[in-house]
């Protein structure tokens, strides 16, 4: 068999029962997954085996950090408007004549919205523990992990739908312009919401499609990253328009 | 099989490197396909500089067009009526920032930040070509979207506006994360030795600018957002009143003071890489050049300056001063010049990217005090609270809305263009694996100085003599007269024929990389000995490698002890 330096595999193996890495080099014809198969290195099931890629310090978590920055500046954007507008309005609607904020037929309901705020609470944890099991290589309690919070995401997706039918009013209320920033800010969240769902997702088919859990580590932590951004963004749209209304 | 046990705690980057030096690469895509789906940085970096500069005609042959019946907007000789007018006075704004100068710069970061901080690559390629081609369709249907009735001026078909909306959207969501790229790329891809402190200056600034560009983009496209969803009733009442005065005035921020400073912000790093390769000298205070452009960054943060809804935004203290302070930033860099041209004690050899670098330095110096200027008129209301009234400031106080804004945008934008102009000349062979034409690069650059200057002055005196920044009023609507002084008709025919010299030095910019990509070879016969790799003698780690760089940029791992590595090669120091 000839060998090129092209043909040169890494793999990394992690020992957990030690603080020292086994980096392994292997030569093969074939792909690098297939040359993970059957290797066994001091006893280390191939599940344990990290294949090598390009150097990177934590890319995926600085990325996912930058692009929940941005997402927590678009909806501080949002935010800064609707208080704005509030305020606004009730200044020029000071007297007992004056147009509510929220006009008198809608209902905005603080039960569900606090329902939410605290299941995205509980989230954090859990989203804590499918990152600490990707980096202790536990596939099945990384899995679990994020199946909970896709549950607690697809929650709070459903509830916010049900509050917005709840709620009774529509784009066409002249009385004050409550109605399209709040459908911005909701609508917003809900899609920053499905984002995440499909981030889980595929953070969930590349861990059963891969040979290892461990090594998508960084990509837990961006995934997390992210849904931590989420769940602050919400205890503010909680405060700001459910309490303070 | 060989086995190497190695500490997790004490393996080295380099060590990594090394592994990777080795490792399997995928057989590259050849053709159409390699250059659509590509993930290589100078590919996706090359398509920004390509399309921009093409887009660039477009947008400044719209702003001559505007410029041309500036000259008697009552009349409307060129465009239909006062609607079409507006409608491609906001494309042109829009445009020549979003289509034109922040793709431009960013084509130059994608393809040399990498080399830069010795990286193989750009992190999440995929991602970064994703950003372009969303980019590129994003921006053909908002021009489209303003040929058909859209924009955001009173009189536009809610189709077409909602289009514009859209498109502006994905404009700025698409360059949010070309940049994220770009960004993530200078934090986590930084070779063996190259802290934060180390990095080259156009690195650096991309990584100030990067950060303002992902902290404030967002917020415009909220803005979007929210006049997008109050169009969907059935009678937008809010943010779309109309459809639309409410709409620009919503969205002018992004191309007003201070935030326009923030687009044209990389244009000190490519300086600041380029005068001290002509001095060959170490710049002494590399620290204090680093915070200076950090501060222009802060200072050009414009997020809040949103006087739709803050109508004290304006004028308030944070605002002034921003305006006067970031003339400071720009009198650090120049001071480290000299300080290097007094120490150095003989001429640069700067070459013409030298020259252009200076000469878009001083555009851009000029666009600080035209923009102090015309918030000045703020500081009368300070000085009232403490009783003083000089009289002198009343005539300034009134050019906040005047067509002095034009000036500050046309001047600062000039002043980037200028800036990317130089980049492309100094790093042309690592782009474009040969040199530009040097003479035509100066042909450009005088026409964009000149057609810059040409264009701000008349307007800063017709600010004073009244004259609207032109944005189609509801008094044009009803045809009432515009109120301002005589003489403005000749100040916008010599602001007409500035505009002209804009748009000639975009097409010779234009000309010169599709020249030199296509001729480039039949231009270096007579230096055929010349070392393409560094010909300016370049200090930082692009010019490590071959011109156009290898697949991988560089063939062995590079560790590096100070932030001009190859001066220290050319001192021969060992730090």
């Amino acid at each position: 068999m000839s060998t090129t330096e092209a043909d040169v595999t890494e793999t990394i193996v992690a020992d957990s029962t030690t603080t020292t890495t086994t980096v392994e080099t292997t030569t093969s014809t074939t792909s690098a997954a297939s040359s993970a198969d059957g290797v066994t290195v001091n006893g280390t099931e191939p599940e344990r085996i990290i294949e090598a890629s390009v150097p990177r310090r934590r890319t995926l978590p600085i990325g996912s950090a930058l692009l929940t920055a941005s997402t927590l500046m678009y909806f501080g954007g949002l935010f800064g408007i609707y208080l704005s507008e509030r305020s606004q309005h009730l200044a020029r609607n000071a007297g007992e004549d004056g147009v509510p904020w929220f006009a008198d037929n809608v209902q905005v309901e603080l039960g569900p919205p606090t329902l939410l705020a605290w299941t995205l609470l509980m989230s954090i944890p859990v989203m804590q523990w499918a990152v600490y099991s990707y980096k202790r290589n536990d596939r099945r309690h990384g899995l679990v992990a994020l199946l909970v919070n896709a549950v607690f995401a697809a929650a709070v997706i459903n509830a916010n739908v049900f509050q917005w039918n709840q709620l009774g009013f529509v784009n066409d209320d002249l009385a004050s312009a409550a109605p399209p920033l709040l459908y911005a800010i909701t609508g917003s969240f809900l899609v920053a919401m499905i984002v995440a769902l499909i981030a889980f997702a595929i953070l969930a088919l590349r861990t059963l499609s891969g040979s290892t859990t461990s090594q998508h580590t960084d990509s837990a932590a961006a995934v997390a990253v992210y849904w931590y951004g989420l769940v602050v963004l919400y205890f503010i749209i909680w405060i700001l328009i459910f309490i303070t209304k | 099989m060989t086995v190497i046990d190695t500490e997790i705690s004490h393996a080295s980057d380099a060590d990594h490197l090394d592994q990777h030096a080795h490792y399997a690469e995928p057989t590259p895509i050849g053709g159409l396909a390699g250059v659509v789906g590509s993930g290589d940085h100078k590919v996706i970096g090359r398509m920004w500089i390509g399309a921009s500069l093409l887009f660039g005609i477009l947008i400044l042959v719209i702003g001559a067009l505007v410029g041309f019946e500036r000259i008697d907007a009552l009349d409307m000789n060129l465009f239909a009526g006062v609607e079409a007018f507006g409608q491609s006075w906001t494309l042109y704004r829009i445009g020549l920032v979003f289509m034109v100068l922040v793709p431009l710069i960013l084509g130059l970061a994608t393809v040399i930040t990498p080399l830069q901080v010795g990286s193989r690559g750009i992190a999440f390629p995929r991602a970064a070509n994703a950003a372009f081609w969303t980019w590129l369709i994003s921006a053909g249907i908002f021009a489209v979207s303003h040929a058909i009735d859209g924009g955001f001026v009173r009189g536009g078909a809610q189709d077409p506006v909602e289009l514009s909306l859209v498109s502006l959207g994905f404009m700025a969501a698409a360059i949010v994360l070309a940049t994220v790229c770009v960004v993530t790329t200078i934090i986590t891809q930084r070779t063996e030795g190259m802290g934060l402190d180390r990095i080259p200056m156009f690195s650096w600034s991309m990584l100030v600018a990067g950060s303002i560009w992902i902290l404030t983009l967002p917020v415009l496209i909220g803005n979007v957002v929210i006049i997008w969803i109050d169009l969907q009733g059935e009678v937008a009442r809010f943010f779309a009143n109309g459809f639309t005065d409410g709409a620009w005035n919503q969205v002018s921020w992004i191309v007003d003071q201070p935030q326009i400073f923030a687009f044209a912000l990389p244009l000190l790093g490519i300086a600041a890489d380029i005068v001290p390769t002509g001095f060959r000298e170490r710049p002494r205070a590399n620290g204090a050049v680093q915070a200076a452009i950090g501060l222009f960054g802060l200072l050009s943060f414009g997020a809040y300056a949103q006087s739709y809804f803050n109508a004290n935004a304006l004028s308030s203290p944070v605002y002034v001063l921003g305006a006067l302070g970031l003339a400071l930033p720009v009198l650090i860099l120049l001071g480290s010049w000299a300080d290097m041209g007094r120490r150095s004690g003989e001429a640069p050899s700067m070459g013409i990217q030298g020259l252009i670098a200076i000469d878009a330095i001083l555009i851009l110096l000029l666009g600080g005090a035209v923009a102090f200027l015309r918030v000045s008129g703020a500081l009368l209301g300070f000085l009232r609270e403490i009783d003083v009234e000089p009289s002198w400031l009343e005539d300034l106080e009134a050019l906040q809305g005047t067509s002095i804004n034009g000036a500050v945008f046309n001047l600062v934008c000039a002043a980037g263009l200028l800036g990317a102009l130089a980049g492309l000349h100094f790093w042309a062979p690592k782009i474009f694996g040969r040199k530009l034409i040097g003479p035509v690069g100066l042909l450009a650059a005088l026409s964009l100085m000149g057609g810059a200057v040409v264009t701000a002055i008349p307007d800063v005196i017709s600010g004073f003599l009244d004259q609207s920044d032109f944005f189609p009023l509801p008094e044009h609507l009803e045809g009432v007269a515009l109120g301002v002084e005589d003489g403005v008709e000749t100040l916008n025919l010599v602001s007409f024929v500035g505009r002209l010299g804009l748009l000639a030095g975009i097409a010779l910019t234009a000309l010169n990389v599709l020249g030199s990509s296509l001729l480039g070879g039949r231009f270096d016969e007579d230096d055929e000995d010349e070392d393409l790799d560094n010909p300016w003698g370049g200090h930082t780690l692009e010019w490590a490698t071959s011109s156009p760089p290898i697949r991988d940029n560089f063939a062995d791992p590079i560790t590096v002890g100070s932030e001009r590595p190859l001066l220290d090669l050319a001192e021969g120091e060992v730090r």
